[in-house]
């Protein structure tokens, strides 16, 4: 288990390199339209497969925008699959009902919509990844505090990158610790996990208060302070990229191009 | 009479009613002073350290700092004046890079972009860690991570720094470089620590504490070669 841990925090660390010359667009206005694609997809009623592929061109354009492999982000994206899945999985057993059939196999509504909820699921954390890759963590809180999100989530969420890191290795010392006494015994019963998590939530209720102490000492009043680096103006280019993908993204919904397409081909 | 000098006047502290951490402890440090307070584990010194800029509140007696009895009203002023390094310098450095978190102080001082700026150039260079300004902390090694934790509080320009275990923890390199880099500091500073060579380098006066009260207040040479004092406070 420790060197499936160590191999996530240096994936983690990754997270923070961002392109932020690379990119000539103000990261509000990506942060906007990311939850314009996000409302917008989600909408998409799971039935409908084909139309909720179509929004897979939404992280693959922006992605080549900034010179960033679609792929190294499809890959991170797959982690959600699991989770995903369990959610999905009873489509399967409930929608029996046969969409069409591809030779002698028959394709049930609800393998199509297990298939969806995936596909959805993956779409929404490559949107994210995405948005993380080019505008950088740091900024993307920074820039959410400037939208109005409120001081105290994006404190959680700036510390909460930060202490990931130190709770995952707190975890991996645990873990060691455990191999280095276990004799290769691998099973982990049930005590010794509560002891683990026990241990590790006892610790970070401890450093929480240490760090809010360390915070009070440097006059935190509750509000992170702006980043050192200048904010960028808003620029009419930003209002382009703004308006351009919002209608964009707005009127695939309303339009169902997809589904027109399939009734043109049908009609020809 | 400096404004730089910080009294602990009669100061007691009670974690729980069976666990009482401090028992009268009363220590003067004047301007330029640079004191050891040393001790056993659970003898007290951290907990006397969180005083010096209220982030503990005395059950009894006060804390003044260059003249100002520490309260709700001065407590803001008094926490720019002291500037307190914690042990771990994981529970210090918590903003994503180095260089934010050396913003950190001056800015919730409300300070300008560029006074900031300054002052974040300013610690970097003054702990010799320029070139890790863009980093973020959690891929520093221990030394480079206990600098920039002392940057992050030199930012602040505080008259008085109080520091605990600075040395904790560090490698012969690590531990020399922190060393040579309090030496340089002017400042008025009260460092625990167990690093007791240390401290016969860099501070003429030790306070020794045992069982939350001082048990010796001497010369730093005076002490440390009292084997008997030594042994009786567990060092």
């Amino acid at each position: 288990m420790s060197e499936p841990l160590q191999r996530l925090l240096v994936r983690l660390s990754t997270l923070e390199q961002s392109q932020p010359t690379r990119s000539p667009i103000d990261p509000r206005a990506r942060i906007v339209v990311c939850v314009v694609y996000l409302i917008v997809m989600l909408s998409v009623p799971i039935a409908k497969l084909s139309e909720l592929m179509l929004y897979a061109l939404y992280p693959i354009i922006c992605t080549a925008e900034v010179g960033v492999r679609y792929g190294a982000i499809a890959r991170r994206s797959l982690v959600v699959v699991p989770f995903a899945a369990v959610v999905g999985v009873f489509n399967i057993f409930y929608e029996r009902e046969v969409a069409f059939t591809i030779g002698s196999v028959a394709v049930t509504r609800g393998w199509l919509e297990f298939v969806a909820i995936i596909v959805r699921a993956l779409l929404s954390v490559q949107a994210l990844l995405v948005l993380v890759r080019v505008v950088g963590y740091n900024r993307l809180c920074h820039n959410l505090q400037r939208l109005g999100v409120p001081a105290l989530f994006v404190t959680q969420l700036t510390l909460l990158y930060r202490y990931m890191f130190v709770l995952a290795e707190q975890l991996l010392s645990l873990v060691r610790a455990r191999t280095a006494r276990s004799f290769g015994r691998r099973a982990m019963p049930i005590g010794e996990w509560g002891a683990i998590v026990g241990q590790l939530t006892v610790r970070s209720i401890e450093r929480a208060d240490r760090i809010s102490q360390a915070m009070v000492a440097r006059g935190f009043e509750g509000r992170m302070p702006p980043p050192t680096y200048a904010d960028r103006r808003w620029q009419w280019r930003d209002t382009a990229y703004l308006a351009g993908w919002s209608v964009a993204i707005i009127v695939c919904r309303l339009t169902l191009p997809v589904e027109r397409l399939a009734q043109l081909f049908k009609s020809l | 009479m400096s404004h730089h000098f910080i009294l602990f006047d009669d100061i007691h502290y009670q974690y729980s009613a069976e666990r009482e951490a401090l028992r009268g402890v009363t220590l003067r440090l004047d301007h330029g002073e640079k004191v050891a307070l040393v001790g056993a584990n659970g003898a007290g010194k951290s907990t006397l350290l969180l005083h010096a800029n209220g982030l503990l509140t005395p059950s009894q007696g006060r804390v003044v700092v260059g003249g100002a009895t520490l309260t709700r009203k001065t407590l803001s002023v008094i926490r720019q004046t002291v500037g307190l390094v914690f042990q771990n310098p994981d529970d210090q450095l918590f903003m994503p890079s180095v260089e934010e978190d050396i913003a950190f102080g001056p800015a919730n001082m409300r300070l300008t972009a560029e006074e900031i700026e300054e002052r974040v150039v300013r610690a970097l260079q003054a702990v010799g860690a320029t070139e890790l300004r863009h980093r973020s902390p959690h891929q520093l090694s221990g030394g480079e991570k206990r600098r920039v934790a002392i940057a992050t509080v030199l930012a602040m320009e505080p008259s008085i720094l109080v520091m605990d275990e600075p040395t904790a923890g560090l490698d012969p390199r690590a531990r020399r470089q922190i060393i040579t880099l309090l030496r340089t500091f002017a400042h008025t500073a009260l460092i625990a620590t167990h690093d007791l060579e240390m401290a016969r380098e860099l501070c003429p006066r030790t306070v020794v504490m045992h069982s939350g009260r001082i048990a010796a207040d001497g010369t730093t040479r005076e002490l440390l070669d009292n084997t008997q004092l030594m042994d009786r406070c567990g060092l």
